[in-house]
């Protein structure tokens, strides 16, 4: 379980959220919707541990994370946080594998490799493995992406417009994987205002211009 | 560990290759721009007395009796005859007494103007002691080579005996056996080395009130066709003898010879003409120094994507900040290392091409210069890396990722 607690954040005079409690079943696909400039990326920060700057709580599964250091939160994100975005964020001017590795930076190992392979396998990009990103399309990227953030095996994904740049079928294919992520025990987040997220949900929350949240299933 | 550790970093330098190109190619250009002025600066000024060889400014020829018994004779300057120490001195005194009403002036012969394998000026005086054949001025010691043979005293060969300080500076070696010392008129053949000794310059000075740098002994017969006083000096202390002869040969040949110093002349010049070139160099280090900081501070900037992913995906504030060092120092040193390369190249054609007669004098030059100014130059890269990391390790992660930051 992921539970925010009071927590509080303002950019200058900019209130975004002031005391939002908020707790994410595991094992579920949570969808949270809203419109732009609702708060939904300073949302996926907070959950993601990638912005250390509010008040209050984060209850990581157990772990109040707030009293965490810049190491032990970077663990954590390696180890147990999968991040996926609208856009794949690769680095063009190398390989697939090398952006996979900036992922684990030295810990290249047979292990590893192997769960890169069964991962391109499972997407069927194995064949990309070696070439440029620059070369790719949006969906093979997209989907690098997700091999991307899968590749640490971790219990929470953080999906944030995962389908804004994709075509319908590449939409559902990301969509009913990450689907199919919770029946392996993980928790999915999706952060969207993509109706076509809506049908895969099992928990929907709605962002309101306020910083407030309200459950909708 | 290690291994992966390089691996990782060459992932992370191919990853961006065009911005740390650009990085190498101007913090190349810059390096070889500085070193080039600074060698040119440094080597143009060390290598101009070069210009005119064997350099030196004084030099005393002692001229050695081989098997005298008595000693003493100063006869290069005034005759062959015998005389003691005592007299030699006399006679000096009165000269200077007579002509210049003063003590202290120094009987000297100045060589006017230069020729190409010079010594400034010089001064010979006439010693002798017998000790082995060797000159026995302050328990000298050979080192290498030899002492003349009794032949060549007797034919007055041109040989010679220096120390090694003279060898070294002005052959720059210690054994210069074989070389020959040109000055003048005068070619001597070194045949032998002598030990330093901190006492031969006092022993000259309080002897005969000299002031040299270098001793050159010979045999005394070798200078026995150059003398520049005639016989009749030393055989009478008539002041007015002395007069006349001082008048009609000493004056116009030793006395009022003046010296031409050309060479002084030109280094002054050249020296000044590099002093000026020398806040040229200061101009450029500052530019340099403002140049690397731009660098630095826009690599960074487009580093910020880069690492704001690499923050996503687990890496630490400190592995980022290792990562931007580590990649800095290692573009910059390969760009120091080929600018090095470059330079020396460059400069070594320069003269070459240029300065075809200080060539082969290159090597004498120091270029530790450029070594200094690398490591400062790479001190200051890590330096201003921290500096300007810090934005980049303390900016909000998901800006840097969108690129709002």
């Amino acid at each position: 379980m992921y539970e925010l607690i009071n927590v509080s954040k303002s950019y200058g005079k900019n209130q975004i959220f002031t005391n939002l409690n908020f707790t994410i079943e595991s094992k579920k696909f949570t969808g949270i919707f809203g419109e732009s400039g609702s708060g939904k990326t300073t949302l996926v920060s907070i959950l993601g541990m990638l912005d250390q700057k509010y008040t209050g709580n984060y209850i990581f599964n157990g772990i109040n994370i707030t009293q965490l250091g810049d190491r032990e939160l970077s663990t954590l994100r390696k180890e147990k946080i999968g991040f996926l975005f609208q856009e794949s964020y690769l680095i063009n001017e190398i390989t697939v594998f090398d952006n996979l590795l900036l992922n684990v930076l030295d810990k290249e190992n047979k292990q590893l490799i192997k769960r890169i392979r069964e991962l391109m396998d499972k997407f069927a990009i194995s064949d990309f493995l070696y070439r440029r990103v620059s070369t790719l399309s949006g969906g093979e990227k997209q989907r690098v992406a997700l091999v991307r953030a899968l590749l640490m095996n971790p219990e929470l994904i953080i999906a944030d417009e995962p389908t804004g740049n994709l075509d319908k079928t590449n939409s559902e294919i990301i969509l009913s994987y990450l689907k199919s992520l919770c029946l392996e025990n993980k928790t999915v987040i999706v952060v969207s205002h993509d109706e076509k997220v809506l049908k895969y949900c099992d928990i929907q929350y709605n962002l309101i211009k306020n910083g407030k949240l309200e459950r909708c299933l | 560990m290690f291994v992966r550790g390089l691996k990782s970093s060459i992932i992370a330098l191919e990853s961006n290759l065009k911005n740390r190109t650009l990085f190498f190619l101007l913090n190349f250009v810059l390096l070889v721009t500085v070193f080039i002025e600074i060698l040119t600066y440094k080597h143009s000024i060390a290598l101009e007395p070069h210009r005119y060889q064997n350099f030196t400014d004084d030099i005393l020829i002692v001229q050695m009796h081989y098997d005298s018994e008595t000693p003493y004779t100063f006869s290069s300057i005034f005759d062959r005859k015998l005389a003691s120490i005592e007299n030699v001195l006399y006679t000096q005194y009165a000269i200077n007494q007579y002509i210049y009403n003063k003590e202290t002036y120094q009987l000297s012969v100045k060589i006017k103007g230069t020729s190409g394998n010079f010594i400034e000026n010089y001064d010979i005086v006439d010693f002798y002691y017998k000790t082995n054949g060797l000159p026995n001025v302050k328990k000298n010691e050979l080192i290498y080579g030899r002492v003349w043979t009794n032949e060549e005293y007797q034919k007055g060969e041109s040989v010679g005996l220096i120390y090694e300080a003279t060898a070294k500076t002005i052959f720059g070696k210690s054994d210069a056996t074989g070389e020959r010392l040109n000055f003048g008129s005068h070619s001597i053949k070194i045949i032998g080395i002598l030990k330093n000794t901190d006492d031969i310059k006092n022993y000259y000075r309080t002897f005969n009130n000299y002031n040299l740098e270098f001793v050159v002994y010979t045999p005394i017969t070798y200078l026995k066709s150059d003398s520049l006083i005639d016989y009749s000096i030393m055989r009478s202390y008539n002041n007015d003898i002395l007069k006349e002869i001082i008048t009609n040969n000493i004056s116009e040949k030793m006395y009022f010879y003046e010296r031409e110093d050309v060479i002084s002349k030109t280094l002054d010049i050249k020296k000044e003409q590099l002093s000026n070139f020398y806040y040229v160099i200061v101009v450029t280090l500052i530019i340099c120094v403002v140049g690397l900081f731009q660098l630095i501070k826009n690599f960074i900037n487009q580093m910020t994507f880069e690492c704001s992913i690499r923050r996503t995906f687990g890496a630490t504030k400190f592995e980022i900040f290792s990562m931007l060092v580590f990649q800095n120092s290692f573009v910059f040193l390969l760009a120091l290392m080929l600018a090095i390369v470059v330079s020396i190249m460059i400069i070594y054609a320069y003269f070459y091409f240029s300065y075809r007669y200080v060539y082969p004098y290159l090597s004498y030059i120091d270029i530790n210069i450029i070594l200094i100014i690398g490591i400062a130059q790479l001190i200051l890269t890590i330096a201003f890396t921290t500096l300007l990391s810090q934005k980049i390790i303390n900016t909000n992660i998901i800006d840097g990722v969108k690129g709002n930051s």
